[in-house]
């Protein structure tokens, strides 16, 4: 089947053959890299540090103190059962941030090995997988995760990561495909292969780094798309259990007293956005630099 | 027949294979993982053997699931959806719920895609100027929003609007007024009033998504020789950028609007919660939560019908736009 043509378009931008040397240097003279970078570690320095400096923690109730608006004894206020709001978004974005990253790490595994599988092998080894990618595109991921979620409640949370980051590679292992059917193509790849070389050799060193800066974009991205995820999931109750918090469980219990008290729901969208914005404008920032839409390249 | 005919049949034919996978999966997942009797083993007190046997019976738990999915299947065609687990028609429901779904997300993604194609082209004749930034910026909070959020903030920001008004001009759920017997022009008027916010809460992130890939093609045609050969033909600029240049990435965006449409739906079930429309992926919801493998794999094979469709438009779309497609197929 054609596969070729019904590849999703990836960002059209042409992603040069191997990373130049200048990119660390005029990735740092981006404005939109150093807002992101500068962003996420005041974020992640928070969620790591911020649990210890805090006099609260984010199971502590006080039901004297119930749904009080941001003072100076609570910054953000606290929530129905009289915890501190600020203690539950650090805890919270500390467990969205692992989240994000384990899948981040996991799809773009997948997605690399599963595309560059694909493309190199050619054939029907190529034809049977894309397949199995288009369909597991056409299946919405969000319906696979919440089915199993009853058979996930009791297990730990390693479980979901791994579930969402099953979930989260199809369309990148087309991109990875596509360029390998390309690489594949290339003199020097010919070249190694008349040489007998193996083909994992040539996968590792001749196709897997000349895929890097679109790998490098894409599981940035992915951290972004997993926060959401788990954030979804545990919105509508297949995510994180309680007592343990994420960003989406404080949403969803803050969603309901939205209007009346808004802080319980605004903090932890504040951190989500927030966190989330940083990880695009990081990406962003990759994509224009490797891109050489900066300006600088060529 | 012609080359593109045959092009487009075949690919429909794999589409639908792909359907009927995704549904065989979704179906022996969720039987496999819900136990709908636990609810009814669970009363207090106990009902006796024979009638959990009895539903059991009824929900066919006692045949063998490819069994029990194939026997769902060849009812499909007939519009014969099986039941529910509380023993409703799953077909009745479906009807009336697929309309509502269609309308809310058909309304904002078509309001996406014109949006985020503007958007896109006038960033990328703009880049580097400040609004370039401004939608950078804006697109990628409006991405980092999840849609459930997004509504209950569209419901946040307008509520001020309607207290200073005094009346609801736009109404929070539903998607009409309950008990209200309007006809005519004022039915339409209540049901634009009830659509306003959750459509823009399914277009909003659909929108700055596109807009950022649009940008992209832009860019890209922009500095290619063809436009380049244009102006030099003495088109002015602005009569090249049109009838050149939006239209040779337009292609990319075609395949990206097709491809994307399914993940985009998982984003309408969250918006039909939010503002209480009755909806498949509100019922999607309500089918997980009752243990029920029949709307389960009622709602998927939905999802995939509209995929399967926007991922073939696509296909004929890019086969009208791009001649490279029509001579390739032949």
């Amino acid at each position: 089947m054609t596969t070729a043509r019904s590849a999703p378009a990836s960002p059209p931008v042409s992603v040069p053959a191997s990373v130049p040397a200048s990119v660390p240097a005029r990735l740092v003279r981006s404005p939109l890299a150093l807002c992101g970078a500068v962003l996420l570690l005041f974020l992640a320095g928070a969620a790591v540090v911020g649990p210890w400096l805090w006099p609260y923690d984010h199971v502590t109730q006080d039901p004297g103190a119930a749904l009080l608006p941001p003072s100076a004894d609570h910054w953000l206020g606290t929530a129905r059962l009289g915890e501190d709001v600020l203690a539950q978004c650090l805890r919270g974005l500390q467990k969205s941030l692992v989240i994000g990253l384990l899948v981040a790490g996991l799809s773009t595994l997948l997605a690399t090995l599963v595309g560059l599988t694909a493309g190199y092998a050619g054939g029907g080894v190529d034809r049977s997988l894309m397949w199995g990618v288009d369909m597991l595109l056409v299946l919405p991921s969000f319906l696979v995760v919440a089915v199993l979620s009853p058979a996930l409640r009791e297990r730990s949370w390693l479980w979901m990561v791994l579930v969402i980051a099953l979930f989260q590679w199809m369309l990148t292992a087309r991109v990875v495909r596509a360029r390998a059917v390309g690489l594949r193509r290339r003199e020097f790849v010919t070249a190694a292969r008349f040489m007998g070389a193996p083909a994992g050799w040539i996968l590792r060193r001749h196709l897997v780094p000349h895929l890097v800066p679109l790998l490098v974009i894409d599981c940035t991205l992915h951290v972004g798309a997993a926060i959401l995820g788990e954030a979804g999931l545990s919105y509508f109750g297949f995510g994180i259990q309680p007592p343990d918090v994420s960003l989406g469980t404080l949403l969803a219990v803050g969603s309901g007293s939205a209007l009346t008290y808004p802080w319980v729901f605004l903090a932890p969208v504040g951190f989500l956005v927030v966190t989330v914005t940083a990880v695009g404008l990081l990406g962003e920032a990759l994509r224009r630099v490797l891109d050489g839409e900066d300006g600088h390249g060529g | 027949m012609s080359a593109t005919a045959v092009h487009l049949a075949r690919r429909l034919a794999w589409r639908l294979g792909l359907c009927l996978a995704a549904t065989l999966t979704a179906y022996l997942l969720a039987s496999l993982s819900f136990d709908p009797l636990a609810e009814l083993r669970g009363h207090q007190p106990r009902p006796p053997q024979a009638v959990i046997d009895a539903r059991a019976h009824r929900l066919g738990l006692d045949t063998p699931l490819p069994a029990r999915f194939l026997d769902w299947l060849a009812g499909v065609p007939r519009g014969d959806f099986g039941e529910t687990v509380g023993g409703q028609r799953v077909a009745d429901e479906l009807w009336r719920r697929c309309g509502t779904s269609v309308r809310l997300f058909l309304a904002g993604s078509l309001l996406a895609m014109a949006a985020g194609v503007v958007v896109g082209v006038w960033n990328a004749l703009r880049s580097g100027r400040v609004s370039d930034g401004v939608s950078l910026v804006g697109s990628l909070v409006l991405l980092s929003v999840p849609v459930f959020v997004l509504g209950t903030v569209l419901k946040m920001a307008w509520l001020p609007v309607n207290e200073a008004a005094g009346t609801q001009l736009l109404y929070f759920s539903a998607e009409t007024t309950p008990g209200a017997d309007l006809t005519g022009w004022a039915a339409v008027g209540d049901r634009l009033r009830h659509l306003a916010l959750p459509t823009l809460a399914v277009a909003l992130p659909q929108a700055a998504f596109y807009s950022r890939y649009q940008r992209a093609a832009m860019l890209d045609v922009l500095g290619s020789d063809f436009l380049r050969a244009a102006r030099a033909k003495g088109l002015r600029r602005g009569t090249a950028v049109v009838r050149h240049g939006v239209r040779m990435a337009l292609i990319p965006m075609v395949t990206l609007f097709s491809f994307t449409f399914g993940l985009h739906l998982t984003g309408g079930v969250f918006t039909e919660r939010i503002f209480g429309w009755n909806g498949m992926g509100d019922w999607l919801l309500t089918g997980i939560h009752e243990q029920d493998a029949t709307v389960v794999a009622t709602v998927t094979l939905f999802i995939a019908v509209l995929v399967v469709l926007a991922g073939w438009l696509g296909d004929a779309l890019l086969a009208v736009l791009d001649p490279r497609i029509r001579r390739a197929a032949s």
